[in-house]
């Protein structure tokens, strides 16, 4: 058995850090001491072993089911390519160990693997599937950009791994963010648990918590208390307002539509006429609403929801909104589809989808809704809708000869949960109808 | 003896012997490509040369002759850009793979599950390291660690290889503890 001193040597000219200093010592010993050469002829052998082991497991994972390791692209939107081909990525291609993806300013990808592991690529990122530190772990290396991952939990030798510029993030079965600039990698956990290492040190993240990591270390906290833009109220409460007992009913508040899987709700004013309208939707598949709506009421006004019908005078009003929102990293990611809707049980009227222009998480985002009643020269109504998000004009609908009333707009989750942390909905305008 | 006959005569004396040949290129050129070129080079000549093999002789002497040779061929070229073993000390690393080739077969048999015992932090290293073939700086980067650290870390990690490997050689003792 040789001494630490040799074997440091040996794994230093091993690795090809030796110094020509510690080169020449060591082709002494190796020509003139048995005991040394046959050390070193074991290390190296030990590490072509190493090596070779190595190299077959890589070709075994090749070989074992592919949805364990592979994933398949289920949602593209602008550019995103596979760098190794240089070739646009499209829905139903499969994504392997040793595939880069990179996405452009406008671009987004989601590929999901065969156990129902979902990751999210967003606008200008760059990652790598890799090879997990063991047969069966999934891996991906963030080389920049955004990445939101829903994890469904792994075999307890697989974690999946995240290796960023400033850390590793080890996962059992969580719903995360990562984040890298050139300065920082950032972990924020939405839920589960997942362990981050930076330099030796370790760090368990937990849920609502947001782990960063750089130069300076590994420093965790929770996450920053958000502030809602100027003249805007925020109504945080983090409870479920709509719950199956919003279908009985809530005091101040009109339920006004009941379909499909979702609840949806309108707030009143003291007349009883429509003021705010803001709706929870889906059950995502589970017996339950999922939806944690934030308050959105005017100040000292009460919350709830009744039964009251709506007053027919109620129609002579048209009604803007904006709300503002500051979306979870999976809503940033997947959108929100928006649907303005007339009157009780009417179809959608009006939507946009704003996968790609929604601001990061931790940002706000605001949509707003402009309607504007006018008359034809028959002297028909024709209710004129705009809608913008976050300043950019989105879609624009002319309705001719509609006498319904206006409802207000449902916020609609497209897919995955409802995870908003904060909704603030405010009243622009209420605008007589002309000619009423 | 016919072609068929030679081949597999040749195959029952080099296959035993390839995990010591891969380790002595690589012991003397410590680089994977360069070894992987070697191997195949070596094998080459070998099985070209079978012919006049004297099957008095030792095989795994006859062989590693052959290999030091070739490794001296290709010294010329890659001594150009990286420090490289004089050719005593790699004439002296030929020699001793006589007294381990036999025991490194063993050793190959209890490495997966030696491997196996590495927490993943170590094994994640031995993956960059090995797989990815990444230089210590390159891991460094990625593990936020000086090159320095990871060198000492994958010297710590060879040593409880071997320990481990030894430990499961032990006569009387089954499997890896």
């Amino acid at each position: 058995m040789t001494d630490h001193y040799t074997d440091r040597l040996i794994s230093r000219y091993l690795d090809a850090v030796a110094s020509p200093e510690e080169m020449a010592q060591l082709d002494e010993w190796v020509r003139n001491d048995p005991a040394v050469c046959r050390a070193l002829l074991q290390m190296a052998t030990q590490d072509a072993m190493v090596q070779t082991i190595i190299a077959e497991e890589a070709v075994a994972r090749e070989l074992v089911t592919p949805g364990l390791l592979a994933g398949t692209v289920v949602t593209t939107q602008g550019i995103t390519l596979r760098q190794n081909s240089g070739m646009r990525l499209q829905v139903g291609d499969v994504l392997r160990p040793g595939d880069c993806v990179e996405t452009g300013a406008d671009g987004y990808l989601k590929y999901a693997y065969g156990d129902g592991t979902v990751i999210g690529v967003r606008p200008n990122s760059e990652c790598e599937l890799i090879h997990g530190t063991t047969l069966f772990a999934k891996a991906i290396r963030i080389v920049k950009g955004m990445l939101d991952a829903t994890v469904r939990p792994q075999p307890a030798d697989a974690h999946m791994t995240f290796s960023m510029p400033h850390g590793l993030v080890t996962v059992m079965g969580t719903i995360l963010r990562l984040n890298t600039t050139s300065d920082l990698s950032e972990v924020n956990v939405h839920s589960g648990k997942v362990e981050v290492e930076n330099g030796g040190q370790r760090e368990l993240v937990a849920a609502g918590e947001l782990a960063v990591a750089g130069k300076e270390g590994l420093s965790k906290a929770k996450e920053p208390e958000l502030v809602p833009p100027d003249g805007i109220t925020a109504y945080e409460d983090g409870k479920t307002l709509l719950d199956d007992s919003f279908e009985h009913g809530l005091a101040g508040w009109i339920q006004y539509t009941k379909q499909g899987e979702g609840n949806r709700a309108l707030k009143v004013d003291a007349a009883g006429c429509p003021a705010i309208c803001l709706i929870e939707t889906l059950r995502d598949g589970q017996s339950k609403p999922v939806a944690s709506l934030t308050g959105m009421e005017p100040e000292g006004t009460r919350v709830g929801i009744s039964t009251k019908p709506i007053p027919t005078e109620c129609q002579d009003f048209s009604l803007s909104y904006e709300y503002t929102y500051h979306g979870r990293p999976r809503l940033a990611m997947e959108g929100i589809n928006i649907d303005i809707n007339w009157e009780r049980n009417s179809p959608p009227f009006l939507n946009g989808t704003f996968k790609q222009k929604a601001r990061p998480a931790g940002e706000w985002n605001q949509v707003r809704w402009e309607c504007i009643w006018k008359t034809d020269q028959q002297g028909n109504p024709i209710l004129d809708s705009h809608l913008y998000f976050n300043g950019e004009f989105i879609a624009r609908r002319s309705e001719h000869g509609y006498t319904g009333k206006i409802l207000g707009l449902v916020l609609e989750v497209i897919e995955g949960q409802f995870l908003f942390d904060k909704v603030v909905i405010r009243e622009l305008s209420r605008v007589p109808r002309q000619g009423s | 003896m016919n072609a068929n006959q030679d081949h597999e005569t040749f195959e029952r004396l080099f296959l035993p012997m390839q995990t010591t040949l891969r380790g002595y290129l690589f012991a003397a050129t410590r680089n994977w490509t360069e070894t992987d070129d070697l191997f195949q080079d070596v094998a080459m000549v070998l099985w070209r040369k079978f012919g006049e093999f004297d099957r008095a002789r030792s095989f795994h002497a006859w062989a590693m002759g052959i290999a030091r040779l070739q490794v001296l061929k290709r010294r010329q070229t890659f001594a150009r850009d990286r420090l490289v073993f004089s050719e005593e000390a790699i004439a002296a690393l030929a020699l001793v793979t006589g007294d381990e080739h036999e025991r490194e077969d063993v050793r190959l048999v209890h490495m997966p599950a030696c491997l196996g015992k590495l927490p993943p932090h170590e094994r994640a290293v031995v993956s960059l390291r090995f797989e990815q073939r990444q230089s210590l700086a390159e891991i460094g980067a990625q593990l936020q660690k000086s090159a320095e650290a990871v060198g000492m870390l994958l010297m710590r990690i060879r040593r409880q290889l071997r320990d481990c490997v030894e430990r499961a050689m032990v006569p009387g003792k089954v499997g890896v503890q």
